[in-house]
């Protein structure tokens, strides 16, 4: 169950993230994806979108948000 | 064979290298970055690991840590990065050819001036040669951290100081230093940290990094294909991606994760004393034949490497001659040119580098054949 999935466009910011996910308590999983802008990486977690970007922003890391509770739309 | 040419590249390396070089060739056989696939996704996890290992160990973050080809490498995408046109540099007097060359090219194409700092066997003397030789365009001080020729330490945090006051970028040549004595890219003030892996840190040849405190936006040396931000025909703006274009050499990250392992599972301090121990050795041997000139100065102090010549006999036709007994010793200029000019040995030294696999008694059998060799020469 993913609740917020978040465009990152490098594997090893993806990589970071997810390791700062993990001390929080939060399971994810990275997988490539095509966006926008080419390649990058999806990063799913069963975290809220607004705890994820405290995260990503508290250590400077850039991410879009590509959906956000999907089984709630 | 003995290998005393550690300072070039260490060999032998650990098994636990060994090993991890192996499985890279196994296991690890994706493309990091690229592939959404099990094998892409299984090597890039591992390349991950790596660089926050070699984070840790530097005090840098791991978005930050560069995966290089070896220090020139390391070290000319830092000089070319960050100086511009108009810029000023200093750079020691103990500088590697993969500090020196690139510095001369862009000296050339009239692109930068530079100052080259005297290093003195005082910290002070030498951190006062630094302060007087600043100018109000010195963009960069580029100072090795230990010369390669004599293994002379250089005062690397004092001078990272006096940067940081004066918002100059340092730029760290680390080669001789990074596995032997601890190295912080925050406690020593160095913007740039570049070094070799297969050195110090017991990694595969064709390794080096490069780690950033990003104060000094570094502009790409080489562009291309990153697995990132594809459609766009820019350059990525953030890093590791943006410094690494192309291909990792995913086996080479893997020996230096396993490298720095071994280092601290050996531990450092015992090393390096180790190391300190069998230069201390040739020293005391060395200086029962008066014919032997050994390279150290009073008051400075020295990473585990011993430069010395031989009266009457070139560096390169000594070790030649030590090559035939299947002791493997550097001679000649080190591709060190300017600091042979500032040691005062214009035709080149021997240099004899332990690493951890050596013993006492291979230097005890190496000094013997050196005395032998010193009275045959005497008798001819």
């Amino acid at each position: 169950m993913h609740r917020c999935e978040v465009f990152i466009e490098s594997y090893t910011l993806a990589m970071k993230a997810q390791r700062l996910l993990e001390n929080s308590g939060w399971k994810s999983s990275i997988r490539r994806y095509t966006g926008e802008d080419g390649c990058g990486y999806l990063l799913s977690t069963a975290a809220d979108c607004r705890s994820l970007f405290d995260i990503l922003r508290s250590h400077a890391i850039p991410g879009r948000p590509l959906s956000q509770n999907r089984r709630e739309r | 064979m003995v290998n005393f040419d550690n300072a070039a590249t260490t060999y032998p390396k650990p098994m636990s290298v060994r090993e991890a070089a192996s499985k890279a060739m196994i296991r690890y056989g994706g493309n990091a970055g690229r592939g959404g696939h099990e094998l892409s996704q299984r090597t890039s996890q591992m390349v991950y690991g790596v660089r926050t290992a070699a984070a840790e160990f530097f005090d840098a973050k791991p978005e930050n840590t560069i995966l290089c080809l070896n220090c020139t490498h390391a070290l000319n995408t830092a000089i070319r990065g960050v100086l511009t046109k108009g810029d000023h540099v200093i750079i020691s007097s103990l500088e590697h050819n993969s500090v020196y060359r690139p510095v001369a090219a862009l000296m050339k194409e009239g692109t930068i001036t530079c100052t080259i700092a005297e290093v003195s066997p005082d910290d002070d003397v030498t951190l006062e040669n630094v302060r007087r030789a600043i100018r109000p365009e010195t963009k960069a001080v580029i100072f090795t951290m230990a010369s390669n020729v004599t293994g002379q330490i250089t005062p690397i945090r004092r001078i990272g100081k006096l940067c940081r006051e004066k918002g100059i970028c340092l730029i760290a040549d680390g080669a001789q230093v990074c596995g032997v004595l601890p190295v912080s890219l925050e406690k020593d003030n160095i913007s740039i940290l570049c070094t070799a892996g297969h050195k110090g840190l017991y990694g595969t040849t064709g390794t080096g990094l490069l780690l950033t405190d990003c104060a000094f936006p570094i502009k790409p040396l080489l562009y291309g294909g990153t697995g990132s931000a594809s459609k766009s025909p820019n350059q990525p703006d953030f890093l590791p991606d943006r410094l690494e274009s192309g291909t990792q050499n995913i086996i080479g990250a893997a020996s230096i994760g396993a490298g720095i392992e071994f280092i601290k599972r050996y531990g450092m301090r015992n090393i390096f004393s180790h190391e300190e121990r069998l230069c201390n050795i040739l020293i005391k041997e060395l200086s029962t034949m008066p014919e032997v000139t050994v390279y150290r100065v009073e008051g400075a102090l020295y990473v585990p490497i011993v430069a010395f010549n031989i009266e009457g006999v070139s560096s390169e036709d000594a070790a030649m001659h030590f090559n035939k007994y299947g002791f493997c010793l550097r001679a000649g200029l080190h591709c060190a040119p300017i600091a042979h000019e500032h040691n005062g040995t214009p035709n080149g030294t021997l240099r004899f580098a332990p690493s951890v696999f050596n013993s006492e008694n291979e230097v005890y059998s190496f000094a013997k054949m050196v005395k032998k060799y010193v009275r045959n020469l005497k008798s001819e």
